[in-house]
């Protein structure tokens, strides 16, 4: 088992949330999501999200490897409850660096021994400053299906 | 599976077809990304869904 931090329900009512080692301390959350399908259907899916508070901006951060093993943590324990769900990352582009986050995520899924399929953005979606991922279990029998209203849906907003 | 679906089906609908959910997400993200940063608790952001599944 990798160390990690204690993940905490936080008293907003709407997220989680654990601190570091450093004082940070990061919130991670779950919002609502629909995705559409080419006979109009919708899917109703979760996105998953996380940000940092830090505790001193002047402060210098160094890589901790146990946020990455916490927040992965977080992702593994959906998909143990939630096996035929999916669930969409997407890295905002407030400071210009959504394209780093992506990447970093990308490595950190590639690490993860956790099985799970991702799919990306297509790579003009990232020319609009669009970086997502799809993240689903290989034995989901519904995995098609959501990946074919991903990019469906992805298509009609015309972010391809 | 039946718990599954009753989580399912308490996620409501919030994607109107008119307005583009991921030019939502990346706006709720912007919102919930400067509450966290300014010391905000997240439940005062309006009209973002959030869903604890865990």
């Amino acid at each position: 088992m990798f160390a990690r931090y204690k993940v905490y329900r936080h008293k907003d009512g709407k997220s989680y949330f654990f601190r570091t080692r450093s004082g940070n301390t990061y919130f991670a959350y779950f919002t609502a999501f629909v995705l559409q399908d080419k006979y109009g259907s919708e899917i109703n899916l979760l996105s998953f999200g996380f940000s940092c508070h830090l505790a001193d901006k002047r402060k210098p951060q160094h890589y901790d490897q146990r946020i990455k093993n916490t927040i992965i943590s977080i992702i593994e324990e959906y998909f143990t409850q939630e096996p035929r769900s999916a669930l969409l990352f997407f890295c905002t582009n407030l400071d210009g660096k959504a394209h780093h986050r992506f990447y970093t995520f990308d490595r950190w899924f590639k690490e993860s021994s956790f099985k799970l399929e991702k799919f990306d953005t297509p790579k003009k979606s990232a020319e609009k400053d669009f970086y997502g991922s799809l993240l689903v279990k290989p034995d989901n029998p519904e995995k098609q299906k959501i990946m074919d209203a991903f990019y469906f849906t992805i298509d009609f907003w015309k972010l391809s | 599976m039946k718990a599954e679906k009753e989580k399912r089906g308490n996620i409501k609908k919030t994607a109107d077809k008119k307005v583009n959910p991921f030019k939502k997400l990346a706006d709720d993200k912007r919102r919930i990304t400067k509450a966290i940063d300014d010391g905000h608790d997240l439940s005062t952001i309006e009209n973002i869904e959030f869903v604890r599944p865990l």
